[in-house]
C-alpha cells in the first residue's frame, strides 16, 4: 500500500471533479442540517436488534483495509459517519439518532460523549479544488477548523475522532502537500509528528486522557508501525512480526486494537494492552480490529464478517442477529460501553450501514467482588456491565476449591452481599450474576477471591537477623539476573557444564531470567551457577534494589484440617561452613502457619537446616503488628524463635547457629505465588554448589506442608508447647562451646573507601579455641542498605585486612568476631568507622 | 641393634604409613563433615539421589566408614611400627586391607550420587595415592 493508500486514506483522494459540478449539492451541505429521508428499518430477533441507517458512503479502504468512511457510535447511540446518495455518488457526513442529519459533503469522523462530532468536509465548493478542512459539529452548530498550516500550497485537514473534552485527534498538512503528519485540535493545532526515521503519520483515535493512535511510516514506502502518543512523544507498538501494523482505536485504559500484518502477509487483528500485542485472531487471513469499548469488548471484521470479541471470545455477528433480516454483516466499527455496534453490511444487494443494539442480556465485563476475603468479613458483589434494556438482577455465590476449578452452591446465598463463614477457609468464593430482560437471560460469573489470601498479609512475619549477616532475603531473580556487563555474567548449565544462558543479554544464547526458568524445556540436571563466584558483592548490590530487595514468596495451600501459609525466602548465598564444608550457592528458607476453621493461627513451624521447629501460636513471639518474630542465624539462615547461639548435631555441641537478632529488622514484601508461576515449577538447582537446594516443588513442605510440620522439631522454648510427635526430639537448648578468644581491633576508613582492619589476638583464656575465620562486618546508616560481610581466613595472631564499605551510605559501624574451624563464634566487637 | 638398612627402612616404612593415615585422616574428616551435615538446605524429596534425602543410610554408611577408615589407617600405623612380628604383619595386612575397604566404598557412596559425582575422579586418585602409599610402606618395613 505505502503513500497512495495512505493518501486516499486522509480522505484527499476524493475525486474533485465531482464535487465541482456539485454547487447544488454544496449548499445543500453547507446549510448542514438537511434530514435526509432514507428508511430506518429495525429488527428485533436474535440477540441483537437492528436498524438500517443509511447507505454506505466511501467504500474505499485504506492502508490495512481500513474503511475511509467509518461509522462511531457514542454512549447514547448516536452515531456519526459517511452516506452517499446513489444519484451522485458523493460522500456526505451525518449523524443519526432515530433520523439521518447530513452535515455536508465530506466524511464522518469521531462522535464523544457529549454528542460532538468531528471529520471533514468541503467548506467551499464553489471553489472546486479548495482541500477539505476538519469540522467540529456540536448544538446544530458547524465549526470549520481550519489548518495547520494555512500558507501551503495544498493545505488540507481531517478531523478523525474527538474524546469527552472535545480534543480532536486529526491528520493535516503540515508544512506543504505531502507529507500527512497526525495533529491534535485542542483550539489550536499540534503535529504530533511521526516516529523516528518516518515522514509520514496518520490519526485514528483519541482517548479522555488525549492518548492518539494511528500509524507512521515513511513516505511512498509499503512499512507502516502503529504508534501511540502521550504526553509529548510517539511511541511505536510492537507489531505480529509483519512488515505494517496500524492503531486503530485506543480506550481509557490505555488498551490498543488494531490490524497488523504476519510474518506470513497475513493481515489480523491484535490487542496490545500496554506490555504485549496479542494476535486476536490467529487463523484469519484478512481480519482488522477497529474499535474497542471501556471493558476491552472489540469490534472488527474477520475474512468479510463483522466480529465481536468479548473477553477474547471472537463471535461472527451474523449468528447474533435474525436470520431472516436480510443482513450480511461485513464490518464491524465502533461499540459502545452499552454494546451497541455500528458498522456495515449488505442488504437488498447495497452495502448500507446499520447499528445494533442488544436485547438478550450480553456480559461486556464481569461481576466483581468487593471486601476483605477473611473468616466473618462481608463480601459485595457487583453486577458488573450488561449489554441489554431493562435488565433485573439476581445472584447466587458458591464455594470453589482454592485453585477455582471446582465450585458448588452456596446455599441460601442469593443476595449481593455474602458473609465469609468457617467453612470457605482454606476455599475461594466467587458469584454468579444472572441478568434476566423480556428477550431472555443471561449469567457471568466473578473470578475467584481466595478467603485466606488476605491473611497472607496480616501474617508476614518479621525477620530479624544476625548484627553479622551479609545476605537478606530477597528476590530469587537474584540469581537469575545478576551480571556486570562485560565482566561476569551468571549462567544456567546443563549437567555437562554447558551453557544453556546467561544473565547478560549481550551473550550469546538466551538471556536467564526467572520467566526464562518458566518457559524453557528444563530438567532436573539443570543448575543455576554465580559463576564469578562474588557473592557478597552480588548480593549487597542487587539487594540495594528495589527490584530486589527484601522480598518474600507467599503462599496458601490446604492440607488435612488446616489451611497453611507458607512464606519461602531466598538468599544469594549461604557461607555457613563447618570443618570447610556446607557453604552452597542458593539458599530457600521457609516458615509455615498453619490456620484453623475460625481463621486463627495455630501454630508456626520454621526451618532449620534439613529440618525445622514447630511451636505454638501462642508462645511465638510477635513484633507490634501482631506478625511472628523470625531470629535469622548467620550464614546458614536457619529460622529460629528466639534470639541465641544453637546446636545443631544431636547434642554434640559442635556446630552452633547465631542468631542474635540485632541485624536488620525487617518484614520483606510479600510476593504471591500461590497460583505458582512457572518458574516456582523449574525443575534444576539453585546453585551449583553440592548443597544447593532443589525445586522449590521438591522440597517436602512445598507439597506436604502437615507431613513437614509433624517430621519438624517440637518447641525448644518449653517442651510443654510441643504439639507434634517428634522421633527427634533432643534437648536444644543453647550452648556454650568453647568460643575462639575476642580479637582486639583498630580500623579506619582510607582515601581509596575502603576500611582497613587491624586485628590481634593478644591473649588466649584457658580452653579457648583457636581463630580460624574473622567475620568483619560494615553497617550502613539508613535501612534500605543491608551490612556487608567479609569472612577471611587468618592463620596469625595479628594482622590486617581490607574491606570493601558495601553498597549503603555512612555513618558506618565496624562489627568483628572470630569464628573456630567448627564454626563457634567469639563475641563481637563492635566500634563506629571514621 | 638393627643394621643401618633396616633402620633405615623401617624409618621410610613408618613415614609413609603415617603419611597414609593423614590422608586416611582426611577422607576421614570429609566423610564425618558430610555426615554431620547431612543434605542441609539441598534436601528435597525427588528421588534419583541420596545425597537429596535426609533420611537416606548412605549418611550413617558415610560416618561409619570414616570410621573405618581412620581405624584402619591407625592399625597400618601400629603394624608397620611393630615390624617382623606376626602381630605386626597381621595388624599391616588388616590395616591395608581395611583402607581399601573403606575407599572402595567411599567410592561406591560417591560415585552413586550425581551431587557428588564431580568428586568421584578426586576420590579415586586420593585413594591410589593413600593405598599406593600404604602398600610401600608394607614393601618396605624390615622382615627380620
Amino acid at each position: 500500500m505505502g503513500r497512495l493508500g495512505a493518501r486516499a486514506s486522509a480522505g484527499v483522494s476524493v475525486n474533485h471533479g465531482i464535487i465541482r459540478s456539485a454547487r447544488l449539492f454544496m449548499l445543500l451541505a453547507m446549510s448542514a442540517f438537511a434530514v435526509a429521508l432514507l428508511p430506518a428499518t429495525a429488527s428485533a430477533s436474535g440477540n441483537y436488534s437492528i436498524v438500517d441507517i443509511a447507505l454506505y458512503g466511501s467504500s474505499g479502504l485504506g492502508d490495512c483495509n481500513y474503511p475511509l468512511g467509518r461509522a462511531r457510535i457514542n454512549a447514547d447511540g448516536l452515531v456519526a459517519g459517511t452516506w452517499q446518495d446513489p444519484t451522485d455518488y458523493i460522500d456526505r457526513a451525518f449523524v443519526y439518532d432515530t433520523t439521518l442529519t447530513t452535515l455536508g459533503y465530506g466524511t464522518g469522523g469521531g462522535i464523544n460523549t457529549n454528542g460532538v462530532t468531528t471529520g471533514y468536509l468541503y467548506f467551499d465548493p464553489d471553489e472546486g479544488l479548495t482541500p477539505p478542512g476538519a469540522f467540529r459539529y456540536s448544538d446544530e452548530t458547524i465549526t470549520n477548523l481550519g489548518f495547520p498550516a494555512p500558507e501551503a500550497e495544498y493545505p488540507f485537514s481531517a478531523g478523525k475522532d474527538i474524546n469527552d473534552s472535545g480534543t480532536i485527534a486529526a491528520d493535516a498538512s503540515p508544512t506543504d502537500y505531502p507529507p500527512t503528519h497526525a495533529f491534535k485540535w485542542d483550539g489550536t493545532w499540534h503535529d504530533l509528528g511521526t516516529l523516528p526515521d518516518d515522514t509520514y503519520s496518520e490519526a485514528r483515535a483519541i482517548n479522555n486522557s488525549g492518548t492518539v493512535v494511528g500509524w507512521s511510516g515513511p513516505n511512498w514506502a509499503p512499512a507502516g508501525h502503529a504508534f501511540r502518543y502521550s504526553g509529548s512523544s510517539m511511541a511505536s507498538i510492537p507489531g505480529i512480526g509483519g512488515s505494517w501494523s496500524e492503531a486503530d482505536d485506543i480506550n481509557d485504559s490505555g488498551t490498543v486494537v488494531g490490524c497488523a500484518y504476519t510474518a506470513d502477509g497475513d493481515q489480523h487483528a491484535f490487542v496490545y494492552d500496554g506490555t504485549s500485542t496479542q494476535d486476536l485472531t490467529p487463523s484469519a487471513s484478512n481480519a482488522q480490529a477497529l474499535a474497542i469499548n471501556s471493558y476491552g469488548n472489540v469490534v472488527g471484521n474477520t475474512d468479510g464478517v463483522a466480529f465481536v470479541a468479548i473477553r477474547g471470545d471472537l463471535t461472527d455477528l451474523n449468528t447474533q442477529i435474525d436470520p431472516s433480516s436480510g443482513w450480511v454483516l461485513t464490518q464491524a466499527h465502533d461499540i459502545n460501553d452499552s454494546g451497541q455496534i455500528v458498522g456495515v453490511g449488505t442488504h437488498s444487494g447495497a452495502t448500507r450501514v446499520f447499528r445494533l443494539t442488544p436485547t438478550k442480556p450480553i456480559a461486556l465485563a464481569l461481576p466483581t467482588i468487593a471486601g476483605t476475603p477473611e473468616y466473618g468479613s462481608s463480601l459485595t458483589a457487583s453486577t458488573g456491565h450488561w449489554g441489554g434494556p431493562s435488565l433485573t438482577y439476581s445472584y447466587q455465590w458458591l464455594r470453589c476449591s482454592l485453585a477455582g476449578t471446582e465450585c458448588s452452591d452456596v446455599d441460601g446465598a442469593t443476595t449481593s452481599t455474602y458473609t465469609v463463614g468457617s467453612g470457605d477457609l482454606g476455599a475461594s468464593v466467587r458469584v454468579r450474576v444472572t441478568a434476566e430482560s423480556q428477550y431472555g437471560s443471561e449469567s457471568a460469573q466473578s473470578d475467584t477471591v481466595q478467603v485466606a489470601h488476605a491473611l497472607l498479609a496480616e501474617f508476614a512475619p518479621e525477620l530479624r537477623y544476625d548484627s553479622q549477616e551479609s545476605y537478606a532475603a530477597d528476590s530469587a531473580a537474584e540469581m537469575t539476573d545478576n551480571y556486570v556487563a562485560g565482566t561476569y555474567s551468571n549462567y544456567l548449565k546443563d549437567s555437562d557444564d554447558s551453557i544453556l544462558a546467561s544473565s547478560d543479554p549481550a551473550e550469546p544464547g538466551p538471556t536467564l531470567s526467572l520467566d526464562h526458568l518458566g518457559s524453557y524445556i528444563s530438567n532436573s540436571t539443570h543448575v543455576l551457577d554465580e559463576h564469578n563466584d562474588t557473592y557478597v558483592d552480588d548480593a549487597n548490590r542487587l539487594h540495594a534494589l528495589s527490584a530486589y530487595g527484601n522480598k518474600m514468596y507467599g503462599r496458601i495451600v490446604t492440607d488435612g484440617p488446616f489451611v497453611w501459609l507458607q512464606y519461602w525466602f531466598f538468599y544469594y548465598y549461604n557461607p555457613k561452613t563447618f570443618f570447610g564444608a556446607g557453604a552452597h550457592e542458593g539458599d530457600w528458607e521457609m516458615i509455615e502457619i498453619p490456620i484453623d476453621g475460625y481463621g486463627q493461627p495455630v501454630a508456626a513451624s520454621y526451618s532449620q537446616h534439613e529440618g525445622g521447629e514447630t511451636c505454638l501460636w501462642d508462645s511465638v513471639e510477635k513484633n507490634s503488628d501482631g506478625r511472628p518474630v523470625v531470629y535469622v542465624a548467620e550464614g546458614s539462615h536457619s529460622n529460629y524463635f528466639t534470639a541465641g547461639t544453637f546446636d545443631l548435631w544431636r547434642d554434640l555441641d559442635v556446630v552452633h547457629d547465631y542468631a542474635n537478632g540485632e541485624g536488620p529488622n525487617v518484614t520483606p514484601s510479600v510476593i504471591d505465588v500461590t497460583t505458582a508461576p512457572a518458574w516456582i515449577t523449574w525443575p534444576g538447582t539453585w546453585g551449583a554448589s553440592g548443597r544447593s537446594p532443589s525445586s522449590l516443588t521438591d522440597h517436602e513442605a512445598w507439597g506436604h506442608p502437615l507431613d513437614w510440620n509433624v517430621e519438624a522439631g517440637g518447641c525448644r522454648q518449653s517442651e510443654s508447647f510441643r504439639v507434634h510427635s517428634n522421633s527427634r526430639t533432643r534437648d536444644r537448648s543453647v550452648t556454650a562451646s568453647a568460643p575462639p578468644p575476642t580479637p582486639v581491633i583498630r580500623a579506619r576508613i582510607n582515601t581509596a573507601r575502603r576500611v582497613l582492619i587491624n586485628y590481634a589476638f593478644n591473649n588466649y583464656p584457658s580452653g579457648a579455641r583457636r581463630p580460624w575465620t574473622l567475620l568483619t562486618t560494615v553497617v550502613p546508616s539508613g535501612r534500605r542498605y543491608f551490612p556487608y560481610t567479609l569472612r577471611t581466613r587468618i592463620t596469625n595472631r595479628r594482622g590486617t585486612i581490607v574491606q570493601k564499605l558495601g553498597s549503603g551510605p555512612g555513618p558506618y559501624k565496624l562489627l568483628v568476631s572470630a569464628l573456630t574451624k567448627a564454626g563457634a563464634r567469639s563475641r563481637i566487637v563492635s566500634l563506629s568507622l571514621k | 641393634m638393627l643394621p643401618f638398612v633396616d633402620a633405615s627402612r623401617r624409618l621410610a616404612s613408618v613415614t609413609l604409613a603415617v603419611c597414609a593415615l593423614a590422608g586416611s585422616g582426611l577422607v576421614s574428616l570429609y566423610g564425618l563433615v558430610n555426615g554431620v551435615l547431612g543434605c542441609d538446605d539441598g534436601c528435597s524429596i525427588r528421588t534419583g539421589d541420596w545425597a537429596e534425602n535426609k533420611n537416606a543410610w548412605q549418611w550413617h554408611a558415610a560416618v561409619a566408614v570414616s570410621m573405618i577408615q581412620l581405624l584402619a589407617a591407625i592399625v597400618l600405623v601400629v603394624g608397620i611400627a611393630k615390624a617382623g612380628s606376626t602381630t605386626g604383619r597381621i595388624l599391616a595386612f588388616s590395616g591395608f586391607l581395611g583402607q581399601g575397604f573403606a575407599l572402595a566404598i567411599w567410592w561406591l557412596l560417591v560415585s552413586s550420587s550425581p551431587r557428588h559425582e564431580p568428586l568421584t575422579e578426586r576420590l579415586a586418585f586420593l585413594s591410589l595415592i593413600i593405598l599406593g602409599t600404604a602398600a610401600t610402606a608394607i614393601l618396605l618395613r624390615p622382615r627380620y
